[in-house]
């Protein structure tokens, strides 16, 4: 029945009080004409009610009376009282119904009874010994996956947003004092957290998208139909690594990878160290990567794995991590961290523009490697890094990455053009669009490239590290936009969500990538859901709606 | 001290369905309980005329779709959106056959368990930190038209979940 339809659609929105005047008019009418309307009117008012009363079933009242009391509300206080015992009487007798409590309750009726006739009602003169209230607990129970709330298959139409929404309001300054283990240097608890974290300077720019209402923006921009799903995994997996995060302020296995990883992942999401519910995590992150620099000015693990291959990339994505860090947080004694490491990446770098496994200056050059220490530089120089020559660095790392891009397939190579690969061309791309070569045949060559990519979640596929490759292949998209971005967009936002585990992890898309751990998988598939605001994309025009902005917006790729 | 026991007997079975109705109507929580209360005493008050022959539930409503209306006229800070005849239907429809609330307040309890843990969390920010969709909005970085129709679904699929647990689908 049309109506009957139509009056689920306005109960729903009458009962989320968002319900237009002319919607109420029409709901009115409705109920008063048609019988099964008013039917469904009372079932859906049962239930909220129901679902209301469920978490508030013995704090309705108190809170009730605080309230009220905050807001200085015109009624009488002592009227209120004398009502919000009443109450709690009521509710109590759900409770243990022993004789001497209704034999209290009575008492107090006939008191409220002698209150109530009186023009001026006082507080009760009994003062009543109430039983502690049980709180209301959840059961656990089996939790089958429900056939309802699945992600629906066709894409909804999007609507535009219809509220303003308001920017984040800063978190107070809540440094904890620093713990016993002072070996750094870093003084968090003295700084000026206050004034950091208020400054426009530190969402300013390209990671202007990171604030609440940045990101509410950037979702409905860039979002597409996924934008209102991949914000609650993200928000999902940020609670996952809190939870996970080791004593120490560590991930692991690979700790100073993964911590750069987990610590990238919060910033992202404008997460600070005065976060409110993050901001330990942030800080503890951040303190363990800082005991992890060594004299030189290396993220090295002091475990024996010097020297081995992946150590570089250590120091890449922990550089890249403390940059953005400084870059958000502004916090002085970082600053000198940040360009001891970035001067690592710089002597480390080959003449001709690449980098190497152990900063190696032989021929062998490595997209890969590069990708990191491109995106470490970038950072710094973003936050202020004040290192002679890294613009110059950055001129030759473009020059380097074209140098391994194969002029038939436009596929960039692992280490020269004949060993192409998506993933690496997602890096090429994503790196040339950084330095501000988005625009120029090579990166568009790679695009062309990229068309072949697919997301393809296959956990017993080897020789693939599909999580690593995406990450790029997402980002270089997005920067691109426009037809390129939405569809990948619909396919590999849908994917992830639906992949991601109930405690709010990932699982690994392939073999290989299962032995780096869930930390790895997590925080790149997380850093990937956050493309839409992670960075401003640095080559489409505003889309602008000028009342619906949130922050003042001023790109500037140098 | 009987009258007030049988009293106190009807009025907590039919409490929470009390609510219920005057909260489906007067959708300020505060106005609500504040309503709540006060007919609460006018029920006892009038108790002497109850005819027990009668549903309390119906007869308790009644005296509460006048409290409402009642409120409304006296200060305006109780919005009523329905007309007096709409509540009239609304009465209606209340008096039809219901499960017994403690036995749906179980099923309902079931149901929440079973539903995925982001469907929670958003009942959560709705029915426990009482935030309005815009807040909600803010708090989860979604279109307030998103989350509406997120909790839409949600509710259909615990309406459908909880008349299935209690047979009543």
């Amino acid at each position: 029945m049309n109506d009957v339809s139509r009056a689920e659609e306005l109960i729903q929105k009458y009962l989320d009080d968002i319900a237009s005047a002319e919607e109420l008019t029409e709901l009115d009418q409705l109920l008063r004409r048609d019988r099964d309307a008013a039917r469904l009117f009372a079932r859906l008012g049962r239930m909220d009610s129901r679902l209301y009363g469920y978490f508030n079933a013995c704090r309705a009242r108190l809170g009730l009376a605080a309230e009220m009391a905050k807001e200085n509300d015109p009624l009488n206080i002592d009227a209120l009282r004398a009502r919000w015992l009443w109450g709690r009487f009521l509710d109590h007798l759900w409770g243990p119904t022993g004789a001497i409590l209704l034999h209290m309750l009575l008492l107090v009726v006939l008191i409220k009874f002698t209150m109530m006739n009186t023009t001026k009602p006082e507080a009760p003169a009994v003062q009543v010994v109430m039983e502690a209230e049980a709180p209301e607990h959840f059961d656990e129970f089996e939790k089958e996956l429900a056939p309802f709330d699945e992600i629906p298959q066709e894409v909804p139409t999007v609507t535009p947003p219809e509220s303003l929404f308001l920017a984040e309001k800063p978190a107070e300054a809540d440094v904890q004092a620093p713990g016993n283990e002072t070996d750094t240097k870093i003084d968090f608890a003295a700084l000026n957290m206050d004034d950091s974290t208020k400054s426009a300077l530190t969402m300013k720019g390209l990671y202007a998208g990171r604030t609440g209402g940045g990101r509410a923006d950037a979702l409905a921009d860039y979002g597409g139909a996924w934008g209102r799903y991949t914000e609650m995994s993200v928000v999902r997996a940020l609670e996952w690594l809190r939870k996970n995060q080791g004593t120490d302020g560590s991930w692991g296995p690979n700790k100073i990878a993964m911590t750069g990883l987990g610590l990238l992942t919060f910033l992202a999401h404008g997460e600070t160290t005065s976060s409110d519910k993050y901001g330990q995590t942030v800080e503890k992150a951040l303190r363990f990567l800082l005991t992890q620099q060594d004299e030189k000015g290396v993220f090295a693990q002091s475990s024996g794995q010097e020297g081995s291959d992946p150590a570089v990339y250590a120091h890449g994505i922990a550089t890249y991590a403390v940059s953005e860090a400084y870059g958000l947080t502004r916090i002085p004694s970082l600053k000198p961290v940040m360009e001891r490491a970035v001067q690592a990446i710089l002597d480390g770098q080959q003449t001709a523009g690449g980098w190497n496994y152990r900063f190696s200056k032989t021929a062998r050059r490595d997209t890969s490697v590069s990708g990191w220490m491109i995106q470490a530089l970038k950072s710094a120089l973003i936050a202020g890094a004040e290192n002679s020559g890294i613009r110059e660095a950055l001129e030759k790392a473009s020059a380097d990455l074209k140098s391994a891009q194969n002029m038939e397939t436009g596929r960039f190579g692992y280490t020269d053009p004949n060993t192409g690969s998506l993933g690496c061309t997602g890096i090429g791309v994503l790196c040339l669009q950084l330095l501000g070569h988005g625009a120029e045949k090579e990166a568009r060559d790679g695009l062309q490239a990229l068309r072949e990519a697919k997301v393809e979640w296959d956990p017993a596929r080897e020789n693939a590290w599909p999580l690593y490759e995406w990450y790029y292949i997402t980002q270089a998209k997005f920067h691109h936009g426009g037809q390129t971005w939405s569809s990948w967009n619909a396919e590999f936002a849908r994917v992830y969500v639906k992949q991601q585990n109930e405690d709010g992890s990932w699982p690994a898309a392939s073999k290989w990538e299962s032995s780096y751990g869930p930390v790895y998988s997590t925080t790149l598939a997380a850093l990937t859901l956050q493309v839409y605001y992670r960075m401003l994309p640095t080559y489409k025009p505003q889309v602008t709606r000028p009342e619906m902005r949130t922050n003042d917006v001023e790109i500037r790729v140098y | 001290m009987d009258r007030q026991q049988d009293f106190l007997k009807h009025f907590l079975k039919h409490q929470d369905d009390l609510r219920a109705f005057i909260g489906s109507i007067v959708r300020d929580r505060h106005a609500c309980d504040d309503i709540l209360q006060e007919v609460a005493l006018v029920l006892w008050q009038k108790f002497d005329a109850y005819d027990p022959n009668r549903s309390f539930g119906g007869w308790a409503r009644g005296i509460a779709a006048n409290k409402i209306m009642q409120s409304f006229a006296k200060s305006k800070r109780v919005p009523v959106p329905l007309s007096p005849e709409t509540i009239q239907a609304v009465l209606g429809a209340f008096d039809e056959p219901a499960p017994e609330a403690s036995e749906e307040q179980e099923a309902l309890r079931r149901c929440l368990g079973k539903l995925p843990e982001r469907s929670r969390d958003l009942i959560r920010l709705r029915y426990e930190e009482s935030l309005k969709l815009r807040e909600m909005a803010e708090r989860v970085a979604a279109t307030l038209d998103a989350v509406h129709k997120a909790l839409s679904r949600i509710r259909t699929s615990l309406r459908a979940c909880v008349e299935q647990e209690l047979g009543t689908g």
